[in-house]
């Protein structure tokens, strides 16, 4: 496989082709255990990823993105985590329910992560060439590890792969670190890629080239790829889907062309207009009061009550449900933003 | 906005800036800020953006003298700052507050909010007529309450805090001296995206009701876009380009500037290229490491249009009028 990167304009935005379901989340719900204490940080999530496409999931820091996300390869230590409610069914088996040896395939094998900091994930006394191959030989061939590695290395676009293999991760920089963490990623062609939050470390010219590496590495090995960021910006570079997180709840999904230009949750509106354009615009962008409540300290109603511009007397008693807002658009929320604003 | 009234006479002016640091492992030193002019005018907000490593933070340390200067001189209203006197020091570093990036490192845990508020008062000897603890009890709570803390954080820990609300200390500990420069450094960098508007209004609205001038310092684009008067774009130690805010994003000059604005992801920018070609650059190859430095350009071993001039010739800066200003041969 050739990997041109090009130097001055980069892939374009691909539609995905209609494939089959590779993930279903139904009614997942992630808790704590804390002593006697449970602390329940994700509640009722449920999505579904389809062969080849993107899904991103956004939120701010403590909404529970990276614990659904850790929750699809059961990556939290269980106890303290444990799954009260919900199924996650990937490729027509159910993930919760699998043996310790069954999982031990999943995970690497088919789904695989790509975490914020390529400085911590890698093991720094370890050289790159060893940590790749170690990947490499969990679920393939030992033969030709070595090869394979080298393959992989400029899959990536690491210039001298042979150089690389030798390296230790401290002598590469954060932007090849975190290539190398790809390339570790995609050793065993998952065909679910979890990226969690994996440029925010990085600078915007880093993060570009990043960014375009992922899309034209799912172009070519047809892998579905769930974005977990908090950068919308980067949500609609990349995405197809989106789904918006607050206090541990889903309160907003769907395409994202619809979602970002007419999003029907108050929150999302509210996450939009706090988000910095380049293109002028004038005038003074409007915060959303208010921090996000703590797990411990949910209100009884909706989670966002307490922030929401348009919050109504029901919206404190009780829990909304999704409803439908448009085709393959659903929110949670009593009184969504109609599309014309 | 205010660029004609800071030419009159900028409150700080800084000029052919270098600092130096040993190189490790190595003969000979590395040029971390390498001949930075740039001014900032009474209540102005300028902006000094550029990637990790590009010497913007240095900068900002080497103006209040957190790092020594190799050469160059600093000019506050009007008077040469020698970072070597004592006396004229301390002055100077009451006049200049910096408010740093992460608050939880630079707030003491041990010491409850209105007690780090008030520290920067008894650092600098000053009174400002608190005679009684009581006196000082108000002050502190008038400054909370200029940066929209309630009362009853005055003894809280730091720890029990959210980022938010600490940096909201930091600002009010750094006003508690009134400063008339404030240096941000990333201010709001370590925050959620719904807290970093709130504390951007919050610095955007003091700055006017207690006039203070802003050197903000950051990564995001998007951000000095929002905030700054007048921006600055610095790449490997140099200031590549100048201008006012409005004129440098609408028609940057420098590839630099232009490859930084087209790879920031951006909501409107990524639905506009679902429906047609994306027009992002994406450049080739890393930020070169400054002990090799280049001969010509900094810039061109990554320029998408560098030619050969670019790599034995280094380009002066060009003005383009208005106090735009490029580094490149081909912005004339």
């Amino acid at each position: 496989m050739n990997i041109q990167h090009p130097t001055s304009n980069s892939l374009p935005f691909q539609h995905p082709p209609r494939r089959s379901v590779l993930l279903d989340v139904q009614g997942l719900t992630v808790g704590f255990r804390n002593g006697r204490d449970d602390v329940i940080v994700v509640r009722d999530v449920s999505f579904r990823i389809r062969e080849g496409e993107t899904i991103a999931l956004v939120g701010e820091s403590g909404c529970g993105k990276s614990v659904t996300a850790l929750s699809l390869a059961r990556l939290l230590p269980e106890p303290p985590a444990f799954y009260p409610a919900g199924v996650v069914i990937f490729r027509g088996r159910e993930v919760l329910q699998m043996s310790p040896a069954e999982m031990r395939v999943i995970r690497g094998g088919q789904i695989a992560y790509v975490f914020q900091d390529p400085g911590t994930a890698l093991n720094p006394v370890l050289r790159i060439g060893f940590q790749l191959k170690e990947a490499i030989r969990a679920h393939r061939s030992r033969a030709d590890a070595r090869q394979e590695a080298i393959r992989l290395l400029s899959l990536v676009g690491l210039p001298d792969a042979e150089a690389c293999m030798r390296a230790y991760p401290y002598e590469l920089s954060g932007g090849m670190q975190q290539r190398v963490v790809i390339a570790i990623a995609l050793a065993c062609q998952p065909k679910l890629l979890v990226a969690d939050e994996p440029t925010t470390a990085l600078d915007v010219t880093i993060q570009a080239q990043i960014l375009d590496l992922l899309k034209v590495l799912q172009a070519e090995l047809g892998m579905a790829v769930l974005l977990i960021t908090h950068n919308l910006g980067l949500v609609a570079d990349v995405a197809h889907r989106v789904h918006v997180m607050y206090a541990g709840s889903l309160v907003e999904s769907g395409d994202v062309e619809q979602v970002l230009a007419a999003p029907s949750h108050p929150y999302t509106k509210g996450l939009l207009d706090t988000v910095p354009r380049l293109e002028a615009q004038e005038g003074r962008m409007q915060g959303i009061e208010g921090a996000v409540p703590s797990p411990r300290e949910l209100p009884p109603g909706c989670p966002f009550a307490p922030r929401c511009p348009q919050v109504e007397a029901q919206c404190r008693k009780t829990m909304p449900r999704m409803v439908a807002s448009g085709k393959g658009h659903i929110v949670r929320c009593f009184c969504p933003l109609s599309e014309v604003t | 906005m205010n660029i004609h009234q800071h030419m009159d006479q900028p409150l700080l002016n800084v000029q052919d800036l270098v600092v130096e640091f040993p190189a490790r492992g190595r003969t000979g030193t590395l040029k971390a800020v390498d001949g930075v002019s740039l001014s900032v005018g009474p209540n102005e907000i300028v902006g000094l953006v550029g990637e990790s490593g590009c010497g913007k933070t240095t900068t900002g340390n080497a103006i209040v003298g957190l790092v020594p200067v190799a050469f160059g001189s600093i000019d506050f209203a009007g008077k040469r700052i020698d970072l070597r006197t004592a006396a004229e020091m301390r002055q100077f570093r009451r006049d200049v507050q910096v408010v740093f990036q992460d608050p939880m490192g630079s707030l003491n845990p041990r010491l409850p909010v209105g007690d780090a508020i008030l520290e920067p008062l008894f650092v600098h000897r000053i009174h400002l007529g608190l005679t009684s603890r009581e006196l000082r009890r108000i002050r502190a709570m008038e400054l909370m309450g200029l940066v929209g803390l309630a009362p009853d954080f005055f003894q809280r820990y730091p720890h029990e805090l959210s980022g938010g609300q600490r940096q909201r200390v930091g600002i009010a500990r750094a006003l508690a001296v009134r400063p008339r420069l404030l240096i941000a450094d990333e201010p709001v960098s370590a925050l959620d995206v719904s807290i970093q508007v709130q504390i951007l209004n919050l610095l955007k609205d003091l700055s006017l009701e207690l006039s203070f001038a802003c050197l903000f310092i950051a990564h995001d684009l998007a951000v000095v876009r929002y905030m700054c008067d007048r921006t600055l774009v610095m790449y490997l130690g140099e200031i590549v380009e100048e201008a006012r805010s409005d004129v440098l994003f609408r028609n940057p000059s420098h590839p630099y500037t232009r490859a930084l604005l087209s790879a920031v992801p951006d909501v409107d920018k990524g639905l506009a290229s679902r429906h047609g070609k994306s027009e992002r650059i994406i450049l080739r190859g890393e930020v070169p490491s400054r002990l090799d430095p280049v001969p010509g350009c900094p810039f061109a071993p990554r320029c998408p249009q560098a030619v050969e001039r670019c790599r034995t010739e280094k380009p002066e800066a060009v003005s383009l009028g208005d106090g735009h200003m490029a580094r490149c041969h081909f912005s004339a």
